[in-house]
């Protein structure tokens, strides 16, 4: 009963998100985004299409693109990229794999060149020797969420966490070899699934089952870069802070 | 059905952050809210940004970079080292100093920085309780890792507690009491506060009153203030500390705006007036009165004069050691909390002193703890002992009795009045066999047992409220109140009329006998005893007696000062009555140092008599008291112009043992 009661509660969930008009979420409007390098409405040109900005396709015999997709300028790197962990043993060390390595081979500024809104180098990203951000020179990286390695020269300070875990029912467990920071961790202060508001969890046990224990935040649950509708490529609206409140219980 | 149920409980909205004041959203319905932006957690989070990341703030920080931005909490009392603002501490600041404009943001919708425009014109926030000023001193410290091994009032939030410790100087340490440690700014919760504080328990998390359970304060169902919705006991610490804007400097006093007699809004005694004044509190219903009114004490014509000084006073009750203030108090000064500890003072009959600190009459330091009670003296010998030049007027205009108290009162003197301890008068002519009228004392009691040569005193069955001259004995029986030496109608806050008026070297000072003159002294000793005439039987006799054929043979000697042959004032011969140890106008003769000497001293008005003493064949050079070489105690003077204290005439019978 106990299950049945939880299923209603997500079912509720997802209707009322339903009927709040996310608009957008799901909606695949790329071509219309910002992240169309061709301009809003170009499909690109011949031999070149606006998703090999980012992708390309698998099995591409000839290759009229650079290699290097995500780090020109250490293409050793780009095995995180590749590299799956081993679902039965420890999750990778490397915590910025998976999509949000995706996102900050653009926006760390490392690798674009394009001028992106938040990237390090710009003067909004400033470092600060505020207590718990100096931390992330001293070692303790199972509690530092923050900033990137710094010959990532990522001092990507001032940013909402990613790569971190989400209690997703409420289970306070790991996520990429990162605890939750808030120990204990209080259930009053986390949506139980925030899935059901439009949101988007992860797992760092490869697959695609997020499952208890295993969800985690990257930049993605937030944003979706294939456009969604919404500023910002955001999947919920933030107008009346509905996006923090998704996870947020405040 | 259960889960149908669970479902319709779990999509009603809970209360969070945006029922909240802090939700300044142009949907909420607070004063202070913007005028179209509706994002509720923009105003302090940004995701992207942000001035700094835990959390991510959304308001530049930098200008508290400035070290001399705040002015930081102090305190004689305060162990611990209260640094710049850290950790949690600075973002709430960063709108609740006052700074920065409400709207004032690090990013916003893309525009660095940002300005929300806020209903109204608000920009910075309104001047009122919320709006601290960066002069923190009259805020309860923040960001300073508390010093538990120097106070033992202060301990750790245990584990589990909501009442937590954060983040501060120490990185990845929670070691710290920041603003988030009592508040949680997104709990729709009474001022945010992390627990109900009710009965000061969120206060008492980390401050440990010894005493302070069960105590008067604590334990008082009177409405606060009258009319209240709330009981002082329930009201808690906050009854009198305000954590944020007190008035006080340090401590962080509440006081009302009742100012008495000073320009200065947050003399301490305001913090008391606050409840003891008439209609300051309701009803107890536990007592059946209200908090005692003592401001209208301190308005009477003697009182002790609180109102005289600001700032002047430290708390002795504190286990701060050294005290902030010596317990000698060496300062001139006197407020409510010179003799009374607020945490733990019980009312009347119980222990008005509890956790007190004073000086014995040894003139050690004492305690008043869980297993000793203070002497009421051991209060009054703070200011009144060995420093009472600093606290009573210069010697010229000082008062017969203004000396050091701790010394008269020793009970090796010759004679003092039972306060240290039983008098040296043993005689049972003293001794009150009976309820009084028979007895001299007239011998209520105060302590289970009938005023009688073994009894002591108290300074207040003196010095009180003249209300208390209700009845007679120790002004403990009197039903009348407010008791204690707070104020009197009469001088010297006494707690009846006693006449000061001494006669001149040619008269005597009144032209008939009038009681009034010494209510005071007839609270206990019986009037008929000392003026009814002579030869009145064996039983009811002062040991101040003739029989016919001794000397003149006059009788009761009282009767003969007080009616028969002059109207003379007690003081005239008892000029000091709280003992003899100063008794500058007079020679005791034959009697050793330290021998009973029946609070015999004389006024400067009493001269020494014209010639040579016939008992001893010297001329003394002052008033003469003593003793015959057989022992008879005689009296050789010149008073009200009048040479008849011969030394012959003035032999009277001996003590009556």
């Amino acid at each position: 009963m106990r299950g049945a009661a939880l299923l209603c509660v997500l079912f509720a969930a997802r209707a009322f998100a339903a009927q709040s008009g996310e608009a957008g979420h799901g909606e695949s409007r790329i071509d219309q985004s910002k992240h169309n390098f061709f301009g809003a409405g170009n499909r690109g040109t011949e031999g070149m299409d606006l998703c090999q900005f980012c992708h390309v396709p698998n099995r591409l015999e000839t290759f009229t693109v650079p290699p290097a997709l995500w780090d020109a300028k250490n293409r050793s790197r780009n095995a995180a990229l590749t590299e799956r962990a081993d679902p039965a043993g420890p999750p990778l060390a490397l915590r910025w794999a998976g999509s949000t390595l995706r996102c900050l081979s653009c926006h760390d500024s490392t690798v674009s060149s394009i001028a992106i809104v938040y990237r390090p180098a710009s003067t909004s990203l400033r470092f600060d020797a505020v207590a718990g951000d100096a931390r992330r020179k001293e070692g303790n990286p199972r509690q530092n969420y923050l900033a990137m390695p710094d010959e990532w020269s990522g001092k990507v300070m001032g940013n909402h966490p990613v790569a971190v875990p989400y209690p997703l029912d409420l289970d306070p467990s790991e996520y990429r070899r990162y605890e939750p920071r808030a120990t204990p961790l209080l259930a009053k202060d986390w949506s139980p699934d925030p899935r059901a508001k439009g949101l988007k969890l992860f797992t760092d046990k490869s697959g695609f089952d997020v499952i208890t224990g295993t969800a985690g935040v990257e930049c993605a649950s937030c944003h979706d870069p294939h456009g969604t509708g919404n500023e910002y490529f955001l999947r919920v609206p933030k107008e009346r802070s509905e996006l923090c409140l998704s996870c947020h219980r405040k | 059905m259960i889960g149908l149920v669970a479902a319709l409980l779990a999509v009603q909205p809970a209360p969070d952050i945006r029922s909240t004041k802090h939700n300044l959203s142009s949907n909420s319905t607070n004063t202070v809210r913007a005028t179209s932006e509706d994002q509720v957690c923009v105003f302090c989070h940004i995701p992207h940004g942000a001035y700094q990341s835990r959390p991510v703030w959304n308001r530049d920080l930098k200008y508290q970079d400035n070290p001399s931005l705040y002015t930081i909490y102090t305190s004689t009392t305060l162990d611990s080292n209260v640094p710049r603002p850290n950790g949690a501490a600075k973002l709430c600041l960063s709108c609740h100093d006052g700074t920065l404009a409400i709207g004032s943001l690090m990013n916003n919708d893309n525009i660095r920085p940002a300005t929300v425009q806020m209903q109204g014109g608000v920009t910075t926030m309104p001047v009122g309780p919320r709006n601290l000023g960066t002069d923190l001193r009259n805020d309860h410290p923040i960001s300073m890792v508390p010093n538990v091994a120097s106070d033992p009032e202060i301990v750790l939030p245990p584990p589990g507690d909501d009442v937590r410790l954060r983040e501060g100087a120490t990185p990845g340490v929670k070691d710290s009491v920041q603003c988030t440690s009592c508040h949680d700014p997104h709990l729709p919760t009474f001022k945010f506060l992390v627990k109900d504080n009710t009965r000061g328990a969120l206060c008492m998390t980390c401050h440990n009153k010894p005493g302070w359970i069960g105590s008067r304060h604590e334990q008082s169902l009177a409405p606060y203030p009258v009319n209240g919705t709330t009981t002082v006991g329930d009201r808690g610490c906050l009854a009198c500390h305000a954590p944020h804007n007190g008035s006080s400097p340090s401590r962080l006093l509440q006081t009302s705006n009742q100012s008495f007699g000073t320009p200065f809004p947050w003399a301490e005694e305001n913090v008391c007036f606050s409840c003891h004044q008439s209609g300051g509190t309701g009803i107890d219903p536990a007592r059946g009165r209200a908090a005692p009114d003592i401001r209208t004490q301190m308005q009477k014509a003697t009182h002790h004069p609180v109102e005289l000084k600001t700032d002047e006073h430290q708390p002795i009750f504190t286990t701060h050691l050294p005290e902030p203030e010596s317990v000698l108090n060496t300062n001139k000064h006197v407020e409510c909390a010179d003799c009374h500890n607020p945490h733990r003072v019980q009312a009347l009959p119980g222990n008005v002193h509890e956790g007190s600190k004073g000086i014995s009459l040894s003139g050690s330091v004492v305690v008043d703890d869980a297993t000793t009670d203070l002497h009421q003296y051991e209060v009054c010998f703070r200011c009144h002992g060995d420093t009472f030049a600093t606290f009573i007027p210069p010697a010229a205009t000082r008062p017969p009795s203004g000396s050091n108290k701790r010394l008269e009162l020793q009970t090796t003197n010759g004679a003092f009045h039972p306060v240290g301890g039983t008098g040296r008068n043993q005689s049972s002519y003293l001794n009150n066999v009976l309820d009084a009228p028979d007895g001299q004392l007239k011998g209520n009691d105060w302590q289970g047992n009938h005023l009688n040569r073994g009894s002591t005193l108290l300074c207040t069955d003196c010095h009180n409220n003249e209300q208390t001259a209700d009845v007679n004995g120790s002004a403990r029986n009197s039903p009348s109140g407010p008791k204690g030496p707070h104020g009197s109608q009469n001088p010297r806050m006494l707690r009846a009329n006693y006449s000061f008026t001494v006669g001149t070297p040619n008269g005597p000072p009144f032209g008939a006998y009038n009681a009034n003159n010494f209510a005071l002294c007839f609270l206990c000793h019986d009037e008929n005893r000392l003026v009814r005439p002579q030869n009145i039987g064996a039983g009811s006799r002062t040991n101040f007696y003739q029989n016919g054929g001794v000397g003149a043979g006059r009788g009761n000697l009282h009767w003969v000062h007080l009616i028969d042959k002059t109207n003379a004032n007690c003081m005239e011969c008892h000029y000091n009555i709280h003992s003899n140890v100063e008794a500058a106008n007079t020679d005791y003769k034959n009697i050793a140092s330290g021998s009973p000497s029946h609070l015999i001293n004389f006024a400067p008005t009493v001269r020494p008599f014209p010639g040579n003493d016939p008992n001893y064949g010297d001329r003394p050079t002052k008033p003469r008291y003593g003793h015959t070489p057989s022992g008879q105690p005689y009296c050789f003077l010149s008073c009200h112009g009048k040479d008849a204290m011969d030394g012959v005439k003035t032999v009277y019978l001996p003590v009556n043992p």
